[in-house]
């Protein structure tokens, strides 16, 4: 079944909804991210992202279900999956990194045992050699005399130095995939980028793939290979990094590279879009974006369409696709 | 508008939705854990067969007949009779108006003296909080029957010094709770916020600040009255309260201590009693104190 | 931190200095003669020789000011010397030294009991909070909260030393003598723990390095084990240990009913009897064990969480 063309991880319309009732929070999302490469997801806060790497584990918080869609994960469908065969996935075929990376470590245990437990629970690895191998993990993430540092606890670490760890433990197993949920975020500008530097020199070395979850397109230039762009629990763009860094075409995406790429205003300000970040929840008419677009104001007919009815993702080129209507006219017209 | 800010979890402003069926008492108890509703019929029932039982069987605890002694529960006697051919339902009613009213009394005096001495300390702060607050981390230290058995060593046994006891072991979590109510309302922006407005004190206090106490109070208050009921039983087991021939809950239990075997029941049903009461007034705080937290939706 | 401590250290002497003075003063204002009551424990005759109660008076001290009588008796109350038992003419730190071992003994077992069974009672509660597990531990909560041990110990007697046979109804020589009172007297402590465990387990199994040792591939079982129970006990530490202190003294029914010669019994007999140098002995004992226990926990709860020591700069 998985032959090389079939992608490591496909999404297929998930929609996630709280147990008790209300609009879905995410809505119809597919993504698909190929073996070795770098997708990059991108969105404000609040648009979903970190729901849809928790669904693609299945490690929903209590009160949140999937209602709908499909996950696929190396041929096996993530969904249906055993519990067995779940823990089995999280432990060997996916590693997860997390945004607040101090607070994903036992506050009671040391360093060692958390980074040993993939190797010996999922390989069945005896303790001494599993910690023997612990301290060449750390090593791989420059993690500075990790002798002593795999016997540290979580609070002995800085943040970046316990986002190593983390990186250590997601990749013990050799995943084939490494879920990062801004990994970035909490930390130092310098030790971002140190961070995000291991990240490109592992995969090129291990040549795994990576969902790289952001809100910042800075990253995302640096080292992604596709972007998908979330807004309100859906994607409303998706293609080559290069593609949609040069030439993006929903107003979305042009107002968040123009945000994170751009200088600041004259005046100092750092632009920023108008209007407040939108969840799924709060949906106004048709297009989800339309109260903040800049390109529906004035234009009555468009207008019109816009929150007449939900775009449709449609395809540009081979590989790019984007949920506008505005895009459709240009796409029709051209 | 200040009244819609209400205190993260203390103030439930949701109006429930009428439960089916109608009339005051059936919303009431519709809003409200099933055992709240479930505590509340037990623990009336029980208050009523206290308060009328002996008006309505004209029962007798005292009258002795040494031919009818140690018998199995029966018509005449419905709970059997004790070693001195006493009735011990007629014994259990009137041990309980004993039991169940010490406990009672000592837990209302200690709420007055505990939330008086809470919201002072919250209030005024300085050295009377310090005091105050050592003396409630002593006691809270010293097991309560510790306590009242050294003070029944001082004023010798009977049920007043069995109140007294049970206060003075009984007062502090109410001082602790209505301690922090009162700083966390010291805190609040809806006092500042009311204030502005120009509300008086007064208004502040009876709008905002009582409500926030009572629901708070009254959950702990039930919740403990459970385990005052359970410690006046054994207080007086030990022969260190109620004295005899007034026949208390725990009196009960230690006299049937030598007829185990013989007679069961003397032993099962004043302690059935204390567990059933207990049980009751959990529930009935158990279900306040759901009601408090439960999350708003 | 060492400004902190000493504090403490302060406020424990303080703390213990008026327990002193209410265990000496409490049992004079009793009215109570302790000569009089001395020879009446151990003479037979009912009329007392007034010139051999004088007597005894001098010696015991009782003659001197009240401030004096009471700088004596701390000076040889802090050296353990809280004179000798009325009743027994034991010295009182030897019978209170023999009592303790007992209700440790007894105060030990019965939480190791309710640690036992609240531990797994939690956990599984805490599970799935709201759910028909969790509803049935709490209901079995409040029945444990409601369950007066003074009734517990007599069924227990009647099902398992009356009817069966199998163990002893009471006393104190042994293993199997612990087992009954053991028992009644886990069943309260039983009942906070599981609330506490399932509250703590709550929130820590909504935890983020719960959902980051799932992501590494760990069953629940295996995270609550290996992640969810150290941090979850935390706060059951300090909870064992406030129950430790109040089961080594406060155990007086229990150690009644089974007759086992615990601290509880000791200071029970001493209020009964009027034994005054037993009863300030007992309740200075209780007092001070009570509060050293309770500091200890502090400490402990520091040992346990080594986050807190990072907090404290150690
Ligand atoms: N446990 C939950 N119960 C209910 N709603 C939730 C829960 N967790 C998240 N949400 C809601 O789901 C939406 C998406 O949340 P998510 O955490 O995926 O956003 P995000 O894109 O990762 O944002 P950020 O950049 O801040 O991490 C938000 O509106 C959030 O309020
Ligand atoms: S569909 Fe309309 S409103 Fe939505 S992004 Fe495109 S132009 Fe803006
Ligand atoms: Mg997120």
């Amino acid at each position: 079944m998985t032959t090389d063309h079939a992608p490591l991880l496909s999404v297929q319309n998930l929609t996630v909804a709280s147990a008790t009732g209300g609009a879905p929070l995410i809505d119809g999302l597919s993504l698909t991210v190929r073996r070795g490469e770098v997708l990059a997801l991108v969105g404000e806060s609040g648009s979903g992202k970190s729901l849809t790497a928790l669904s693609i584990t299945r490690l929903l918080p209590r009160g949140l279900r999937i209602t709908g869609g499909e996950i696929a994960f190396a041929g096996q469908d993530v969904l249906t999956m055993s519990p067995a065969a779940l823990n089995r996935m999280r432990g060997a075929g996916i590693g997860m990194l997390f945004q607040q990376p101090q607070a994903m470590l036992d506050p009671t245990a040391r360093v060692r045992t958390q980074v040993a437990e993939p190797l010996i629970l999922g390989k069945g690895m005896a303790r001494r050699a599993a910690f023997a191998r612990v301290i060449d993990l750390m090593r791989n993430v420059r993690i500075p005399a990790p002798e002593a540092r795999a016997k540290a606890h979580a609070f002995e670490l800085s943040g970046g130095m316990a986002q190593r760890v983390m990186m250590a433990t997601a990749l013990a197993a050799e995943p084939e995939l490494l879920i990062a949920d801004e990994p970035t975020t909490a930390l130092d500008v310098t030790v971002q980028a140190q961070i995000l530097q291991l990240l490109k020199a592992e995969q090129a070395r291990r040549n795994f793939a990576i969902l790289l979850i952001t809100h910042d397109l800075t990253v995302v230039q640096a080292f992604a290979d596709r972007i998908a762009v979330m807004y309100a629990g859906r994607i409303v763009e998706e293609g080559p990094a290069a593609q949609i860094m040069a030439d993006p075409q929903h107003p979305y995406t042009r107002a968040l590279i123009r945000c994170s790429l751009l200088e600041p205003e004259a005046d100092g300000r750092l632009l920023s879009i108008p209007g407040s970040g939108a969840t799924a929840r709060d949906i106004a008419c048709g297009c989800r974006y339309a109260p903040r677009c800049h390109v529906v104001q004035g234009d009555t007919h468009l207008h019109h369409r816009c929150c007449g009815a939900e775009p449709g993702l449609i395809g540009l080129g081979t590989d790019h696709a984007v949920r506008c209507h505005a895009s459709q006219t240009q796409a029709s017209a051209a | 508008m200040a009244a819609d800010i209400t205190l993260s979890r203390q103030a439930t402003t949701t109006e429930p939705a009428t439960p089916p069926g109608h009339g005051p008492l059936r919303r009431f108890l519709g809003t409200r854990h099933w055992t709240f509703a479930a505590g509340s019929v037990i623990f009336g029932t029980i208050l009523a067969v206290l308060i009328l039982g002996p008006a309505i069987w004209s029962l007798d605890p005292a009258k002795q007949d040494i031919i009818q002694r140690l018998k199995p529960p029966s018509g005449q006697y419905w709970l059997g009779t004790d070693n001195l051919g006493r009735d011990v339902f007629a014994r259990l009613v009137e041990g309980g108006r004993f039991t169940v009213t010490i406990a009672a009394l000592s837990v209302l005096i200690s709420v007055v003296i505990g939330v008086s001495i809470g919201i002072l300390a919250g209030r005024l702060g300085g050295w009377f909080e310090e005091i105050s607050m050592r003396i409630v981390d002593l006691l809270i230290a010293i097991p309560d029957t510790v306590i009242a058995i050294f003070l029944v060593a001082i004023f010798g046994p009977g049920h007043v010094t069995l109140i007294v006891a049970l206060t003075i072991v009984g007062w502090t979590p109410y001082a602790r709770l209505s301690r922090g109510l009162a700083l966390q309302v010291n805190a609040m922006d809806y006092i500042r916020a009311a204030e502005v407005l120009g509300m008086t004190r007064r208004f502040i206090l009876i709008r905002h600040f009582l409500p926030n106490l009572i629901r708070p109070i009254s959950a702990v208050t039930f919740l403990r009255f459970g385990h005052k009921l359970i410690t006046v039983g054994g207080l007086s087991y030990l022969g260190l309260g109620v004295q005899p021939p007034a026949p208390d809950w725990g009196l009960m239990l230690a006299a049937a201590q030598p007829y185990l075997d013989r007679a069961p029941m003397l032993m099962i049903a004043p302690g059935l009693a204390i567990f059933i009461t207990a049980l009751s007034v959990t529930w009935i705080g158990h279900g306040l104190e759901i009601d408090r937290t439960k999350p708003k939706d | 931190m060492w400004k902190i401590a000493l504090q403490r250290v302060a406020m424990l002497i303080l703390m213990m200095l008026c327990v002193s003075l209410l265990a000496f003063l409490v049992p004079m204002a009793s009215g109570s003669d302790p000569a009089r009551t001395i020879l009446l424990s151990h003479g037979s005759d009912l009329a007392l020789d007034p010139a051999q109660v004088e007597a005894l008076r001098r010696e015991l001290g009782l003659d001197q000011p009240l401030p004096m009588q009471f700088l004596i008796w701390l000076g040889n109350a802090v050296q353990g010397d809280f004179g000798n038992s009325f009743a027994s003419r034991q010295p009182v730190i030897h019978e209170i030294g023999s009592a303790l071992i007992v209700s440790a003994t007894l105060a030990l077992s019965a939480l190791a009991i309710a640690v036992a069974v609240a531990l797994p009672m939690g956990t599984l509660a805490a599970m799935r909070p709201g759910g028909r597990v969790d509803g049935g531990v709490t209901l079995l909560v409040q029945t444990f909260v409601a369950i007066p041990e003074y009734w517990l110990a007599p069924i227990l007697i009647l099902i398992f030393a009356l009817h069966l046979g199998a163990l002893p109804s009471s006393g104190w020589f042994g293993p199997t003598s612990v087992i009954l009172p053991a028992l009644a007297l886990s069943i309260r402590p039983m009942a906070y723990f599981t609330q506490v465990t399932r509250a703590a387990m709550i929130d820590v199994l909504n935890a983020p390095y719960i959902t980051a040792a799932r992501a590494r591939g760990l069953s629940m079982p295996q995270t609550v084990l290996r992640h969810g129970l150290r941090n979850g006990s935390i706060p059951v530490v300090t909870f064992f240990s406030l129950w430790f202190a109040s089961l080594l003294g406060g155990s007086v029914v229990i150690e009644v009913i089974f007759a086992i010669p615990g601290m509880g019994r000791l200071f029970y007999e001493a209020v009964i009897n009027k034994d005054i140098p037993l009863l300030q002995g007992g309740f200075v004992a209780i007092v001070a064990l009570a509060i050293t226990i309770n500091t200890l926990a502090d400490i402990l709860y520091v040992v346990i969480n080594p986050s807190l020591r990072g907090a404290n700069g150690r």
